[in-house]
């Protein structure tokens, strides 16, 4: 049974939303108000106590229940089925590895992507597809919207005063996508992980923004080569926590499905393309300022006079997305700091 | 609950650690010993000392202690700068925290970056 305050807001929604946004309760934009009986429902359909603490959120250590989450994925816009996505993701950024005290106060505009594989997506219709990363739908949008709300609601994580983000980016408004596994050539990102095709899994990446990148195909093996030349040298772009941080990175590609197959086409393995990147994402020693090639020394991150992008390429995260169209992938900068995927099982109540 | 008003329920979540209070604020720090916490951030070596002269030569402070966290995971996770260890994120040490509670009247933490 939901037991949360109550609070009387008026009805029109105007005025509803100058009322929440001056108590601070949103993410600048309109909520859906989270009444007694929508939040119930979110609570019902897990099966679990509302009052159950699924997480203690940094920095403030805001006590995250059941009904807590509910509340905040009723206001983000979400569907009752979107909640066992939900607490897998909290599951997986509350996990030490991911360090989200880290990511919830720093300077830098990291944020948790989320990264969801197996059956669960088509059963809420999130969208895997062309603009997986962009506006439309449902699913994508409000599930990553939820996490963010509760990041300020029960985290604490007031931007400029607690969220000490620079600038920000607009991923960290909600960033979560869905593998094309259907279209991927290869074995899906969590099957390589170690999940079963049928379970379904949430993945979170400190995300520090989106590089797309057109990769254009002309020339030598089938096209593959350029680029993965192009791909390579996208991730060695000098200012980005990967290259500057002097810890084992973990950098994040999000190819289509037209790059997966010209790769595939060609004999290449997801580890294969993994280790060709590997081999090409490295920047000649005499370009890095110099504090930064003593700090690259320093790390052996270093060989034929050429700085690494990480020390192996089993650190290179690559996940298959979008549409049928178009030769774009995303190169995701993370947060680096060391802090790799995180990977949980969603747990679908039984009905 | 009027006809124009609903009844919503509070997204906020409480720490369940509630009531703590501050520690007294000195009136001066004239002649105190104050602990500086680092966060092992690359820009703190640059500035700690600076502040030691300011608090010395504004605050009348008599001796500042430094103190820099440290975190076991962080260095477990990769590399650490010979002479000035990145260490982001760390837990204050039980030593560290019995060299502050022991020699300071007053610490300041949260500094760096």
């Amino acid at each position: 049974m939901v037991t949360s305050n109550l609070v009387e807001v008026s009805q029109s929604v105007h005025s509803m939303y100058e009322d929440l946004y001056q108590r601070g309760w949103t993410d600048g934009l309109p909520i859906i108000p989270p009444t007694k009986e929508l939040v119930q429902a979110c609570v019902d359909y897990v099966g679990r106590d509302a009052g159950e603490i699924v997480a203690e959120i940094p920095p403030a250590g805001g006590v995250a229940t059941i009904e807590k989450v509910a509340i905040n994925a009723v206001m983000a816009g979400c569907r009752p089925e979107y909640m066992p996505v939900l607490l897998a993701a909290i599951e997986a950024i509350m996990d030490p590895e991911f360090d989200l005290r880290l990511v919830q106060v720093t300077t830098n505009p990291a944020t948790p992507f989320l990264i969801v594989n197996g059956p669960i997506r088509q059963q809420i219709e999130l969208n895997c597809g062309a603009s997986a990363l962009g506006p439309g739908f449902r699913a994508n949008a409000t599930i990553g919207r939820a996490i963010r709300l509760l990041l300020l609601n029960v985290g604490g994580a007031t931007p400029g005063r607690v969220d000490k983000a620079t600038l920000g980016w607009p991923g960290k408004f909600t960033m979560c996508l869905g593998e094309n596994e259907e279209s991927s050539p290869w074995e899906p990102f969590h099957v390589e992980r170690g999940f079963s095709p049928d379970q379904s899994t949430v993945t979170v990446i400190p995300a520090a923004g989106s590089f797309n990148m057109y990769a254009g195909t002309k020339g030598e093996f089938g096209g593959a080569d350029s680029a993965l030349t192009i791909i390579a040298h996208t991730m060695t772009a000098m200012g980005g926590n990967e290259i500057i941080t002097p810890w084992h990175n973990y950098p994040v590609l999000i190819l289509n499905q037209m790059h997966a197959r010209i790769f595939a086409g060609v004999g290449l393995s997801k580890q294969q393309v993994k280790q060709i990147l590997w081999e090409r994402a490295r920047l000649p020693m005499g370009l890095l300022p110099s504090w930064l090639a003593e700090e690259k020394r320093g790390c052996g991150l270093v060989a034929e006079g050429m700085m690494l992008l990480t020390d192996k390429p089993e650190r290179l995260t690559i996940v298959v997305a979008g549409g049928p169209s178009g030769l774009h992938s995303t190169y995701v900068p993370t947060i680096g700091a060391g802090l790799p995927p995180v990977t949980k099982l969603i747990k679908i109540p039984r009905r | 609950m009027s006809g124009s008003t609903i009844l919503i329920v509070d997204p906020i979540g409480e720490p369940r650690i509630s009531g703590l209070q501050l520690a007294p604020r000195p009136e001066s720090l004239e002649g105190l010993t104050v602990g500086l916490v680092s966060n092992g951030w690359w820009s703190f070596n640059v500035v700690q000392h600076h502040y030691e002269e300011l608090l010395k030569e504004r605050c009348g402070v008599g001796d500042v202690v430094f103190v820099n966290v440290d975190s076991a995971r962080i260095k477990e996770r990769g590399f650490r700068r010979s002479d000035n260890p990145s260490q982001i994120n760390g837990n204050l040490d039980a030593k560290s925290f019995e060299e502050l509670a022991s020699k300071c009247d007053v610490v300041i933490n949260g500094l760096g970056n």
